[in-house]
């Protein structure tokens, strides 16, 4: 039965919009998106591999050269058992650094412009014998079912029809990153369509058209030189060289990279792949021997070729031909579909826009820009491709076609030998070696077709040369563009030392990891990287891009960090390489969010991006290297749990390291704190953590940080980290740099304020007779006076005795005053900084000592010249004072003097000196007598904690105090404490 | 937490699978099997022999949950 032209169009349209409907109804979100990431759908969509060539032209090359057709399958499960070490590194190359194309992941590999667009020209070379091969099989199938010769614009009207759907699958609209989980599932759809047509025709060579298995060996054992033919290609024929062409033709085909890579939703998918796109494989194969035995059995009028849908026809099946026919259909479309798609972007990436930007002309909508070239340009690679077709002559097997493609891509191989293993392998290597590899692939392939089409004239010498008489031209065209490919590529690469490019992109390629990012952003914010960006892909771009990678890396619009900008522009980076190709994303940001010449590594980012990876790759360390690691952890989880505040800054300032410590004395979140500037920290702390890593003093003693109604006493410390800056001409990002610790002493503070305060109050406690009784006096003087007011008659006399009661009165108030100034205060203070003329200071604790000692009657000699004056805290030192001639009352004998002294010395002290002629120290117990609670006087009449509340205070004045005991008898109490008239250096040398 | 050992061992099974996909497919084996006169579906025994292992290896590298 004939079909007509017409109903196999319609059924051609009608499958091709089914496929539509499919692909709309995934991404529309009807059908569940888990679809789409399915191992399953994945190896489907793998199946875009096998095209008219494997859907019709098995059966044909299966007659030709028997076993070998195996090869084209066999190459391909090669690469996948590789699979672990050789796709899913490649995967995860693209998936990192947003790559979309066989192009973009060498131009990432092998940096500069000239890379992209020479694999990208060669590619679509290489290609367009392929897709005329596609638009062939399709003439030719509606021959075959028509019976009739295909009218010219038949291949026109399917490459238009084609023309259309690629556009509406791959271009029609932009999507992120070239992913159309509608697309995957369409191929997927595909791919299962051509296994059941093609199983359905083996079945119906099997059951119905030699009567069943049985029969099928029985009649391969009547025809043993049928078996003979197919086996004995395998040891003469060019087995091994198909098998290599295929294995590299297996990822490198831009269908195939596009489909295992760029649009791979779920990596888990590429690795049951391994297994499953092999199997599929088989099953594919399997039918192709039956099939061409009962076309050989059946005598089909058709080229071997097309024995497939042949042997439907001889036994007039109604419905298998048709169903056979879309199996072509499927096999054709899917291919030219997606290497379309895959060429359009590759092209307009490498060779159109990196123009467009050279000419510096602004572009208003990239994203329209983009859009409109993907269609075009789809456009133009069917065009191309039919351009193809209609100059060869039509006598070309199918295979021979497709093998001319599986040339060209193989000379990808030594490539990406570069790309997952070799690091020394450089541009100017890879460019020279695929140019070699390209020359002989056109010399001995191309040059010949184009002869046998007249489209050239000549001998093919080459052809003569490289594969005399008796060679095969698959494994010679093989074998020798392979070998000037590689001798090319090392030998280049070898001459040519890598750039720094190079090397960066070499190490990123073989480690499999992120590079830590480098350098600092001149851009100040979002709206800074929006601005410059707006310059060269127009402002809804740059907006859209940058509020993409904002949301993408939950950061704020306001965000100013430094090292958060490096991040954001590394994201909208990799977004924008997603979107036009690596070479001309790094076009864009190194042009327009320029880094800074002179910047350091973003530290912050540096130790976040090795402590992930150390994270991540825990599991592959082993021996030293784990022991390291280990170390590593220790060490950083001691930083971290330190209970004193580190806050460590890089050579440039921005904060690396805030740990927990930290975080709990200033309240700041360690992730709001890194990568910051100290002055960016939120009041108090920037201010102060500024000015002291700004500061000469390496340390700073009771600093007040206000915190709302709260106050911090902290000391501050700082070291810089210094050594080991500069090694050789290498920085390493790793040295220099600041280390501030905070020690929080706000909780001893307390303590300490409490203590004191309850030492003065003890000493008021032991006064309190003497206050008494000072209190008395005046006021059994005033009792008296008031008496005698009765009997003054006179105002004279009423006015002295007025006045001689304001006297009492003020002599008691003075007593109170004392007291008062004394007691004052249990909470800690800031320490003042006052001037204190000593002789006043002395004179005063006389005063309050002498209350309580009227009896022992105490010679207190306040030897003080009137000028000599200290730096400090009037009250805490008026503190210091009251002990000292307390403890000197106590140890004297009555009437005994207690000798005050005090002159300059050198270095901007001011020594002062309380001498006794009391009962003196043991030497023994000096070293002990500011320990606390440690007392010599007698139990209950000393607290223990006068001297070392007077060394603590001596202390926090910058001073010394020092006991000796006296030249006869008693003992020397020496303090120094810095000078109120020296200069502030000297004072500031003297309190360090 | 799994070792880099393990990790070693299983890199050094598809190393093991592609040996014994060239013993099959691209050694003098090739023309042992080519010339034995077998039967014609052999070639696809021996590429479901491979497959297995293949998946077989799949298994076990889910089993151990990478």
């Amino acid at each position: 039965m004939a079909l007509e032209l017409w109903q196999l169009f319609g059924v051609a349209v009608a499958y091709l919009g089914l496929l539509f409907l499919v692909a709309w109804l995934v991404e529309r979100g009807y059908v569940p998106e888990r679809l789409a990431r399915h191992p399953l759908t994945i190896t489907l969509s793998l199946g875009v591999y096998a095209t008219s060539w494997t859907f019709y032209g098995s059966v044909g090359f299966a007659h030709s050269a028997g076993l070998s057709f195996l090869t084209i399958y066999l190459g391909p499960t090669i690469a996948f058992l590789l699979a672990p070490i050789l796709l899913m590194p490649i995967l995860r190359l693209v998936r990192e650094y947003q790559l979309t194309s066989v192009a973009d992941l060498f131009a990432f590999r092998y940096p500069g412009a000239m890379t992209g667009l020479v694999v990208t020209v060669f590619m679509l070379l290489g290609i367009l014998p392929y897709i005329s091969l596609q638009i062939q099989a399709v003439t030719q199938s509606v021959e075959v079912l028509t019976g009739r010769s295909a009218p010219n614009a038949l291949a026109f009207v399917f490459c238009a029809t084609l023309t259309v759907f690629a556009i509406l699958f791959g271009a029609r609209h932009l999507t992120p990153r070239e992913k159309h989980s509608g697309l995957v599932v369409a191929i997927a759809f595909e791919s299962a369509v051509k296994l059941l047509a093609l199983l359905a025709v083996g079945a119906f060579a099997v059951w119905g058209v030699f009567g069943g298995l049985g029969e099928l060996r029985g009649w391969s054992e009547g025809h043993p030189e049928a078996t003979e033919r197919l086996f004995a290609p395998v040891t003469a024929g060019p087995w091994v060289s198909l098998i290599l062409l295929a294995f590299c033709a297996a990822f490198l085909l831009p269908r195939q990279f596009h489909m295992a890579f760029t649009e791979n939703p779920n990596p888990a998918g590429l690795r049951a792949a391994s297994w499953l796109f092999p199997l599929y494989l088989l099953l594919l194969n399997l039918p192709i021997i039956p099939i061409l035995w009962a076309g050989q059995a059946l005598g089909t009028p058709t080229d071997p070729d097309f024995y497939v849908l042949g042997i439907t026809l001889v036994e007039g099946h109604g419905l298998l031909p048709l169903i056979t026919f879309i199996g072509g259909i499927s096999a054709s479309s899917a291919m030219m579909i997606v290497t379309t798609i895959a060429l359009a972007s590759m092209t307009l990436n490498h060779c159109i826009l990196p123009l467009r930007f050279i000419s510096r002309r602004p572009q208003t909508n990239l994203y329209r820009w983009v859009l409109w070239g993907k269609r075009i340009l789809i456009a133009l690679v069917v065009a191309a491709g039919y351009g193809f077709y209609r100059v060869i002559v039509h006598n070309q097997g199918l295979v021979q076609l497709g093998l001319i493609s599986f040339v060209a891509v193989a000379q990808l191989l030594p490539g990406i030998v570069g790309v997952l293993f070799w690091r020394r392998g450089t541009a100017a290597g890879f460019l020279a070696g695929l140019s070699g590899g390209a020359l002989i692939w056109f010399g001995m392939l191309i040059v010949p077709l184009l002869v046998n089409s007249h489209i050239l004239s000549g001998d093919t010498d080459l052809v003569a040369f490289l594969a005399p008489s008796g060679a095969d031209l698959w494994s010679a065209a093989t074998f020798w563009s392979l070998a000037l490919n590689a001798f090319l590529f090392v030998g280049v690469s070898l001459l040519d030392a890598p750039n720094e490019a190079e090397t960066k992109a070499a190490q990123a390629c073989a480690e499999q990891r992120l590079m830590p990012l480098a350098g600092r952003v001149e851009a100040a914010s979002p709206q800074d990287f929006e601005r410059q960006l707006a310059r060269l892909i127009g402002r809804g771009a740059a907006r859209s891009e940058v509020r993409k990678a904002l949301a993408e890396l939950d950061m704020a619009r306001d965000e100013l960090r430094p090292a958060e900008l490096r991040l954001l522009r590394e994201r909208i980076h990799r977004n924008l390489s997603g979107l036009v190709g690596p070479a001309l994303a790094q076009l864009i940001v190194d042009d327009r969010l320029q880094l800074k010449r002179r910047s350091h590594i973003a530290l912050a980012d540096g130790i976040r991006f090795m402590e992930d990876q150390l994270a991540d790759s825990r599991n592959r360390l082993r021996g030293l290297t784990a022991q390291l690691h280990s170390l590593q952890r220790y060490h950083r989880d001691v930083l971290h749990e330190l209970p004193l505040g580190v806050c460590a800054l890089a050579p440039d300032g921005e904060i690396v390291i805030w740990n927990f410590a930290m975080k709990a004395v200033s309240g700041i979140e360690g992730r709001d704190a890194i990568g910051k500037y100290p002055e960016d920290l939120p009041a108090p702390w920037g201010a102060g953590l500024a000015a002291f890593v700004a500061g000469e003093d390496d340390h700073r003693f009771k600093e007040v940080f206000r915190v709302g109604d709260r106050e911090r006493w902290c000391n501050l410390h700082k070291a810089r980290i210094d050594h080991g800056a500069v090694q050789g001409h290498v920085e390493d990002p790793q040295s220099g740099g600041t280390v501030v610790l905070v020690e929080d002493r706000t909780d001893l503070e307390t303590l300490e304020a409490e203590l004191r305060h309850s030492e003065r109050l003890a000493s008021i406690g032991r006064l309190a007779a003497g206050v008494a009784h000072e209190i008395g006096n005046p006021l059994t003087g005033i009792a008296s006076l008031a008496q005698n007011l009765h009997y003054d008659d006179t105002a004279e006399s009423r006015q002295q005795t007025a006045d001689a009661v304001l006297e009492q009165t003020q002599r008691i108030s003075a007593i109170v005053e004392s007291l008062l100034a004394f007691s004052h205060g249990g909470r800690p203070r800031p320490l003042a900084s006052d001037r204190v003329a000593l002789a006043p200071a002395i004179d005063e604790a006389i005063r309050l000592v002498g209350l309580g000692r009227t009896e022992k009657h105490i010679d207190f000699r306040n030897e003080c010249p009137a000028g000599v004056a200290v730096v400090g805290d009037g009250q805490l030192l008026q503190q210091v004072f009251v002990n000292l001639l307390s403890n000197a009352a106590d140890a004297s004998s009555p009437g005994s003097p207690v000798v005050v002294r005090a002159h300059g010395a050198d270095g901007g002290e001011v020594v002062l000196q309380v001498i006794d002629s009391g009962r003196g120290i043991d030497p023994e117990v000096v070293e002990r007598l500011f320990d606390p609670f440690f007392t010599t006087k007698p139990l209950g009449e000393g607290t223990g904690l006068g001297l070392p509340l007077i060394h603590s205070i001596i202390t926090e004045h910058g001073g010394h105090i020092s006991l000796a005991p006296g030249e006869r008898c008693g003992t020397v109490v020496t303090i120094r404490l810095p000078s109120a008239d020296a200069a502030p250096q000297a004072r500031m040398e003297s309190a360090t | 937490m799994e070792s880099g050992q393990a990790n070693g061992s299983r890199l050094d099974l598809v190393l093991l699978l592609l040996a014994l996909a060239l013993f099959l497919f691209v050694s003098p084996f090739t023309a042992w099997w080519a010339g034995a006169g077998l039967p014609w579906y052999l070639p696809f025994v021996l590429w479901g022999i491979l497959i297995a292992a293949v998946a077989l290896h799949h298994w076990l590298e889910r089993g151990h949950g990478t």
